[in-house]
Formats: C-alpha cells, sequence, structure tokens
C-alpha cells in the first residue's frame, strides 16, 4: 500500500478527516497545512476536503475508545499551533488505536510525552487567561486584547461567556486577528482585523483605583521580584492594566 | 470624592493585606442568568503584587478604626496610623466594578472592630445583601465571623458567603494573654464551632431537600501568626491538625510576623519575619492534609522544631531510613506518597506507567518527580542508584550548607 502526506484546510475539523482517511483509506506519512506544505521530490499527497461527515464520525470514534478527557486534550493539542502539531496528534492516536487506549498513560513513551507537554503548555496557558485577561469599557462593550503564545480563545470562551452573561464582551488575540464575542452566555470566535483598540482608551478612574490597590496590597518588607516573575512572566504584562 | 475613595482605598488595602488567606477555590457555581460572575472549583489568580503573593480576591477593611489594642496587630487602637471606613455602598461598588474588568475573582471582607462586634457584623450583612440581592453577585466571597456577634447575626452572613473565616492568630492560650489580654481562647473557637456544626446540619439539610440554600459552602479557614511568640512547630502544627480534625477546616494559614509594633513582649522592630520556617509549615500542613503525615510522625525524634534546612518530609524520610528503599515497581500509592521528591501527580503518572511496563531508572525520570532527592529512597527493577543510604551522606549531598561566615581582616 502506498502511503502518503495529507494536506488539510487548518480547521479542527479537518485534522479530523485526515485522520478519518488514515485509518479507513490510504495510512498517512504526515499531515499537513495546505499554504503551508512544501512539497517533496517523492512522497506522494494529498489534499482533504473537509466533510461533516468524516469529522463527526471520527469525533465520535475517539471519544467512544479513548473517552471524553483524552479527546479533549487532542483539541487542546491541535491549538498548540507550533511545529508538528498535526503530527503529533497522528502518531499520538495511531498509537492508542493500535496499541489500546490504556497507552495514553503511557507518559515516558515519546509519543504520547510530547502529546502530554503540549497539552500541558495550552491548559497551563489557559488556566493562566482566565485571570489575566483585563476589560476596559469601550461604549456598551467590554473590550481586552491578549497575546497568548496558544490559541487559547476556544477554551476560554465558555468560562467568560458564562461569568459576563449580561455584558457584551469581546477578547481580542491581536496576533492571530480573531476575537472571541459573547453574550447572553453564547460565544463565537471569529477572524477580527483590526489594530490593539485598548491602546486608543482613556484612562478611567477605575483603572487608576485598581493600580492604586494594587500598590498597596504588597507588603514592603517582603518585596520579591523574582518570585512575582515566576507567576505573571513579562512577556504577559503588556496586557495587565495593573503593569502599564 | 474620587480622591478621598481612593484614598480611603490605599488605607483599608494597607490594614488588610496581613491576612493571608486568597483562596478563591472549592466552590464552582455558574452565573445564576440575572446577574453577573461565577465561581470555579479549582480558584483563579488574576495577579501576583510585587511581595510574590498572588491577588485573587478583593482584600478589604471595612474599616481600620479598632477598639481592641491587641499588641501585634497594625490597626491596634493605641497606634497613631490614618484611619478610614467605607459605606456598604461604596463596597460594592468597587467589587462589581472591579470585577466587570476581570481584576479580581471576588470579595475577602474583615474590619476591625468600631463600636461593638455585633455593629461590626451588621455591616458586613448589609455588603452582602447588597452584593448577592442587589446585584446579584454569583462572584465569590469570604468574610470574616467576628467572634463575639450575635450568632443569629453570623448564620445569616454564612448563607450569602461562601468562605467564612476566625482567624485564631496565637496558638497558646499563653501567647494570647500576652499579647492580647482583651480576647480569649472561647471566644475565638465559638464562632468556629457553631459555623462547623451550622455546615454539618447544612449538609444533612440538603441530603433531603436538594435546593436548600448552602450554608459556608466553600468551608472555613483560619490564621496563626509565626515568630511574635515563643510557640514551637510542633505545638502550632497539633493546633492545625485538631482544627483539621475536629472542627473540618479547610485551610490553615501561617503568616511570618513582620514586626509592626514596639513592645516588651514582641520581637524587636528589626527583626526579620521568619519566612522559611513560614515555608516550612506550609510544607508540614501540605504533609498532613494530603500525604497522611501525623504530627507525632514528623516530630517522632522528640524535636520541637523541625530543621529548617531540609523539607519535613526529607526529614521525616531520613530518621526513618529502615522503611527505605522502597522498590518503584510495587509500593502502593500511600508508601510512594512518602518518598522525598515524589507528589501526587509523580506518584499517579508511575502507577499509570507500570500498567504498561515496568519502571526504569530512566523512566522515573520522565515522571517528573525530583529525581535528586527520591533516587536514595528508591530501587528501579530491583537496582539501586543513589550511591549510598547513609543518613550523614544523604544530608550532606541533599542539604546545602549556609553557615559561612566572612573571615575577619584582623583574625
Amino acid at each position: 500500500m502506498i502511503e502518503m502526506d495529507y494536506l488539510y484546510d487548518g480547521t479542527y475539523e479537518g485534522l479530523l478527516c485526515c485522520l478519518y482517511c488514515h485509518f479507513l483509506k490510504i495510512p498517512a506519512t504526515g499531515i499537513y497545512q495546505k499554504h503551508i506544505y512544501q512539497r517533496h521530490l517523492i512522497n506522494p499527497y494529498r489534499e482533504v476536503p473537509s466533510l461533516e461527515k468524516y469529522s463527526d464520525y471520527m469525533d465520535q470514534k475517539l471519544k467512544q475508545h479513548l473517552g471524553e478527557l483524552i479527546s479533549s486534550q487532542i483539541f487542546q493539542c491541535f491549538l498548540y499551533e507550533k511545529g508538528e502539531t498535526e503530527n503529533i496528534i497522528l502518531r499520538f492516536v495511531d498509537l492508542c488505536f493500535k496499541k489500546g487506549a490504556k497507552y495514553a498513560g503511557f507518559h515516558t513513551h515519546p509519543i504520547v510525552s510530547s502529546f502530554d507537554e503540549a497539552v500541558r503548555k495550552v491548559k497551563y496557558e489557559t488556566h493562566r487567561y482566565v485571570g489575566y485577561v483585563r476589560f476596559i469599557q469601550m461604549g456598551e462593550y467590554l473590550y481586552s486584547s491578549i497575546h497568548p503564545q496558544y490559541n487559547i480563545l476556544p477554551l476560554i470562551g465558555g468560562h467568560f461567556s458564562d461569568r459576563y452573561k449580561g455584558e457584551k464582551i469581546i477578547i481580542h488575540d491581536v496576533e492571530r486577528k480573531i476575537a472571541l464575542a459573547a453574550n447572553d452566555g453564547n460565544f463565537l470566535v471569529i477572524p477580527f482585523d483590526k489594530t490593539d483598540l485598548s491602546k486608543h482608551a482613556k484612562n478611567n478612574f477605575f483603572e487608576i483605583l485598581w493600580k492604586t490597590y494594587f500598590d498597596h496590597i504588597a507588603i514592603k518588607d517582603r518585596i520579591n521580584p523574582k518570585l512575582q516573575r515566576n507567576f505573571v512572566p513579562l512577556k504577559y504584562r503588556k496586557d495587565l492594566t495593573e503593569f502599564k | 470624592m474620587d480622591d478621598v475613595l481612593m484614598n480611603k482605598l490605599a488605607i483599608l488595602a494597607e490594614g488588610a493585606k496581613y491576612d493571608v488567606s486568597c483562596s478563591s477555590s472549592g466552590i464552582e457555581r455558574k452565573n445564576s442568568g440575572k446577574g453577573i460572575g461565577s465561581a470555579r472549583s479549582f480558584g483563579v489568580c488574576h495577579t501576583w503584587a510585587a511581595d510574590g503573593r498572588c491577588i485573587s480576591l478583593l482584600k478589604l477593611l471595612m474599616t481600620n478604626d479598632c477598639i481592641y489594642d491587641c499588641s501585634y496587630c497594625i490597626n491596634r487602637s493605641s497606634n497613631d496610623v490614618s484611619r478610614a471606613s467605607m459605606s456598604p455602598e461604596e463596597i460594592a461598588l468597587i467589587t462589581i466594578e472591579f470585577y466587570r474588568r476581570n481584576y479580581i475573582e471576588g470579595l475577602f471582607l474583615s474590619s476591625a472592630i468600631e463600636k461593638n462586634p455585633t455593629d461590626t457584623m451588621e455591616k458586613m450583612y448589609q455588603i452582602l445583601k447588597l452584593l448577592r440581592r442587589t446585584y446579584e453577585f454569583n462572584g465569590y466571597i469570604h468574610i470574616k465571623a467576628i467572634p463575639g456577634a450575635d450568632q443569629a447575626l453570623i448564620e445569616k452572613c454564612g448563607y450569602l458567603a461562601d468562605r467564612m473565616s476566625v482567624n485564631i492568630e496565637l496558638p497558646s492560650t499563653s501567647s494570647l494573654k500576652l499579647l492580647a489580654p482583651q480576647k480569649n481562647y472561647k471566644q475565638i473557637i465559638a464562632p468556629i464551632e457553631n459555623i462547623k456544626i451550622g455546615i454539618s446540619r447544612n449538609s444533612d439539610e440538603r441530603k433531603h431537600f436538594r435546593k436548600a440554600p448552602k450554608f459556608v459552602p466553600a468551608g472555613q479557614s483560619t490564621q496563626v501568626i509565626i515568630g511574635a511568640t515563643p510557640d514551637s512547630d510542633k505545638s502550632i502544627l497539633r493546633v492545625s491538625e485538631k482544627l483539621y480534625g475536629e472542627y473540618n477546616l479547610k485551610r490553615v494559614y501561617y503568616s511570618a510576623y513582620m514586626p509592626v509594633n514596639k513592645g516588651s513582649n514582641l520581637p524587636a522592630l528589626l527583626t526579620p519575619p521568619p519566612l522559611l520556617r513560614e515555608h516550612r509549615l506550609y510544607q508540614a500542613d501540605w504533609l498532613l492534609r494530603f500525604y497522611n503525615f501525623s504530627v507525632n510522625e514528623l516530630f517522632s525524634s522528640g524535636e520541637n522544631n523541625m530543621d529548617i534546612q531540609m523539607d519535613p518530609k526529607l526529614y521525616w524520610a531520613l530518621k526513618n531510613l529502615n522503611l527505605f528503599p522502597f522498590e518503584i515497581n510495587n509500593a502502593s500509592f500511600e508508601e510512594l506518597i512518602r518518598i522525598p521528591g515524589i507528589g501526587h501527580t509523580s506518584a499517579y503518572r508511575i502507577i499509570r506507567e507500570r500498567k504498561i511496563a515496568h519502571l526504569d531508572f530512566d523512566g522515573l525520570k520522565k515522571t517528573g518527580c525530583v529525581i535528586g532527592k527520591s533516587k536514595y529512597f528508591v530501587t528501579c527493577k530491583g537496582k539501586y542508584y543513589g550511591d549510598n543510604l547513609d543518613e550523614k551522606h544523604i544530608h550532606k549531598s541533599l542539604v546545602k550548607n549556609n553557615d559561612y561566615k566572612q573571615i575577619s581582616f584582623f583574625g
């Protein structure tokens, strides 16, 4: 049987369709995004269209064989978006389907450990951003701009849409040019090609009040910038009101 | 008006900062649909102040004007500090506006006693009512139960707050007499006892009536000052053990004493706060709560204080070397978590891995345990990788010796 590289459109559904083709049609040597794929002299390749029936089927099989937890981890790993994320997922799912679901806990296996590492990083940043998002009032909207390392917007959507049910909120991932818009308990991740809107905002009284509070709550005899840096690394500070 | 409010906030935050508790965990609640907010069981920290302590809740005193004169406290009545009070409306407004901007996870309200305990509790109840009923606020609220306040009032507050706490501050009656002669132990322990009874009664009620309102759903906590009095680690941890065991407390916080006042019964003003000791006490506290250790085990060698140079688990292991080494491939979970360098996460990983393949030393490294420590106490597939299972040797290789001195120029 020939093996080949699969190309997909960059969506999670597209990736699931590639996995479907890998298991039910021709085994894949690798999965790549269409627009960044470099053609290889020998490897044959094929573009896989995103079809709902394939992706739904694959999603259901993942949940059935690996469980809810691990299938949600696969989605988290997908949001890692660094290096060969697709191939990390491909090898991991392949290993678990062939050797059994218990291999998902085989942390010392190189395939599993690279998968776990990606998941861990995405989860950690997701948790951080639940705390790090800072809203500013802009008309009737609450607007926030963030610069996360991984594409965490889909993961924090549920939390923020529930917490701010009565508000209209926009969380803007400036570098990825997408935004999370939420209102009335529902949320959408939409393309949002604008500059960072927070730069034009005027200083609000409660922002100054917050900075005052932030300065006074620290105990002067225990000042410890290194410890503070461990918890709030410098790269996150540009979006935080209290460090501006 | 704005400047006045800002000044008041600064003074009241200054007064509240010595309270350690900041956790917002232990309760999962969705937005009710009418107002703002939710609570997450894992707790969320929003930022970290310059001292490296997290800010999760808006920590605030209602007032710092106090009738008591406890000698360890910055707000004691005989101190000359600026005094301020905030009205319930102001506190509720600041909480909501901070919360809307995702600065905080909720409110931690404490207070000095301006007139009498019941009056203070009554004002706290007003803030709770404003937040929960008027603003329909679903976020986290932690309030202090004021010892000596009307019992019925404390109970009413318990139905609106998530966590309540009473600070013990001083771990023994003799220390209390020395530093806070206006207070007595019975008066402090009474609200803790009552809240405990309330919580257990409430959990019975909720078995029969699923929709019965929750009473202090995130449990209660307390705080003990370290280093202001000569109390030993053992006696402090005994108090904690009792509070966890008999009163079902969620947390006991330890606060290294900052010398803020002069006093014949207090450490001198320039004494550095015992930060390392505080850290070791937290570590021991974790061993009590999550690692099935008892105070007797930790102090089995007859000492009253821990060795400050190493963590309490390593200290215990060195005193009980006859139990080691454990074989990593067949030790139970309870045994695994007793090994220095292995915690819950790595113990779970080791157990999951063992189901698939035997773990060797390289595998153990990848589980995320502190290999430099744990290698002395385990065997992997029967082989021992630490070079010598000997107390002196392990002590020498794991504990950094910090008592070097500069040689004097003049001999």
